[in-house]
């Protein structure tokens, strides 16, 4: 089956840029909210010293 | 206007909310080992578990339309821009300053305009492009043809971009749990239903005389 050409196989088969678009929207989110909540502690921290 | 805790969210909707997050977490454990991104189950376990939970998602899904629509709880997904600006702005900016919420919890806005803005794109966008593309994807197989052409290929496209799409969202909406006093705190509505709510005189009065225990 690996080497049948000319259809959509589920598993085998799959679109190399939606992948690469898929996995950069959710890693980027990742590291979008993870920065976000750095910056809220370090200012956080930073008022209460204040 | 006082504020007073009241229950937000009913057993219904806490048994929808959960009953849809372990669906959704299983779907998209399955859905992506399918895809090949994990081995961690075999193909036809993963198949299975994943046919099985989306099945149970629409079921669940009909139920919850149906009683959105026959409870008038629907309106609460009415998109507003009444105060969107100040919740995103909040968000970016206020946020880091050690700024109050901009919002208030109301009897008939539960959700702040951002977030109804978000949950109603959800429901009418992104659900409805993974069920659609998704039954698409199960009845292919019961055609009897062996051949999975360029149809299958863009059904399997929406229905992956769909995928990532709720899973970008998994992720904002339980990073923004973090964002309140706690995280506890935060949580707490969905499990035991009570939340600070502003109300009217009218509504207050009418909580007190007509539904007493729904009122702290």
């Amino acid at each position: 089956l690996k080497d049948l050409k000319g259809f959509y196989l589920p598993g085998r088969d799959s679109n190399r840029w939606l992948d690469m678009i898929g996995l950069l929207a959710v890693f980027g989110t990742l590291a979008a909210v993870l920065g976000h909540g750095l910056i809220r502690l370090v200012l956080k921290r930073g008022r209460k010293q204040a | 206007m006082s504020a007073r805790r009241i229950l937000i969210f009913t057993r219904i909707e806490r048994f929808l909310h959960w009953t849809q997050m372990l669906l959704v977490i299983t779907l998209l454990f399955t859905g992506f080992g399918i895809h090949g991104f994990h081995d961690l189950l075999d193909f036809e376990a993963a198949v299975t578990w994943h046919t099985g939970s989306a099945i149970g998602l629409l079921l669940l899904w009909v139920f919850a339309i149906f009683w959105h629509l026959t409870t008038g709880t629907w309106r609460h997904y009415i998109p507003t821009t009444n105060g969107l600006w100040q919740v995103a702005r909040y968000y970016a900016y206020g946020i880091f300053k050690g700024e109050h919420h901009p919002y208030h919890k109301a009897y008939w806005r539960k959700h702040n305009p951002l977030q109804a803005l978000s949950y109603l794109a959800l429901k009418l966008l992104l659900f409805p492009a993974i069920w659609i593309s998704g039954i698409l994807y199960l009845l292919y197989g019961f055609r009897g043809t062996a051949t999975a052409g360029e149809l299958l290929m863009w059904v399997a496209l929406i229905h992956t971009a769909a995928a990532f799409a709720i899973l970008v969202f998994v992720i904002i909406h339980v990073y923004l749990l973090t964002t309140g006093d706690s995280f506890k705190e935060h949580v707490m509505p969905m499990i035991n239903g009570f939340d600070e709510v502003d109300l009217t005189a009218e509504e207050e009065a009418y909580l007190e005389q007509d539904e007493p225990d729904h009122i702290l």
